[in-house]
């Protein structure tokens, strides 16, 4: 039987059917994530490295320069998602700007976890069987994926650019 | 590089500049940006940032999705170098995985 989706486009914006601890979570990644992303062992961690690949793989000098000019927007634009997310992970009906916020958010979470866990393609709960930890993390990861692929579907075809 | 007249009347051929392929620039050939495969992206995802981001219709940015998935890499845009980093920001600010380079 299918459930019904978490999120679904209405007239102006879109419903947010979600149970209490799945908001409780995402509230909760959105604030771990400011900490990964500006904490102090951000400049080591390879999931940040991950979420600002460099520019140009053979051009160090122009990668310094594109991080110069481009990455403090970038950073800057995440945290304010993470924020979002955080201030109205409760919320019943979202904008689609804020849905927007949402979709990245989640997405940046996932591509932390997934460096994290050094996931691939056709990893599965079941081949974390020994190692609980990494296993709860592994679900996280999928609830994640499977809250993302319902947000790209409740968006449908994007319009225009942006 | 090819033997003419030029390099046969150098006296000094340790003093004859070589390009070195990563740093001299030529500057007619176009910028490209490359989209690389990540086990994490997912591919619906991936589908609809191509559309969003360089209004692909739907088959195009399949077909690019498509190509990451199963080449590795796929050519996403290319141009003026400003506007090839502008979308390299564009794809790391949605957490793809892009680089540019000048085309071969």
């Amino acid at each position: 039987m299918r459930r019904s989706e978490p999120f679904r486009r209405d007239d102006a914006g879109f419903a947010v059917e979600l149970p209490g601890p799945a908001r409780e979570l995402l509230s909760s990644i959105a604030t771990q994530m400011r900490e990964v992303v500006t904490g102090e062992a951000a400049d080591d961690d390879p999931a940040v490295a991950r979420l600002f690949p460099p520019a140009y793989p053979d051009d160090p000098m122009r990668t310094l320069e594109f991080e110069d000019v481009a990455v403090g927007d970038i950073r800057r634009e995440r945290l304010e998602r993470f924020a979002v997310l955080e201030r109205t992970a409760d919320a019943r009906w979202l904008t689609e700007a804020q849905l927007l916020d949402w979709m990245r958010a989640i997405n940046d979470a996932r591509i932390v976890l997934g460096v994290r866990l050094d996931v691939t393609e056709e990893m599965t709960v079941a081949d974390l069987d020994d190692d609980p930890g990494r296993a709860e993390t592994f679900r996280t990861y999928a609830y994640l994926s499977a809250l993302l692929e319902s947000i790209v579907h409740a968006l449908g075809d994007p319009r225009g650019t942006g | 590089m090819s033997g003419g007249p030029a390099a046969r009347i150098a006296t000094a051929p340790t003093e004859v500049e070589r390009p070195t392929g990563d740093v001299v620039v030529t500057p007619d050939r176009p910028w490209i940006v490359i989209v690389w495969n990540d086990p994490i992206n997912l591919m619906s995802y991936v589908t609809w940032v191509f559309q969003k981001l360089f209004g692909y219709p739907r088959p195009k940015a399949e077909k690019l999705m498509m190509d990451v998935h199963t080449k590795g890499r796929a050519v996403v845009s290319s141009g003026p170098r400003e506007t090839c980093e502008a979308d390299v920001a564009r794809l790391h600010a949605h957490g793809l995985w892009a680089t540019l380079q000048q085309d071969v």
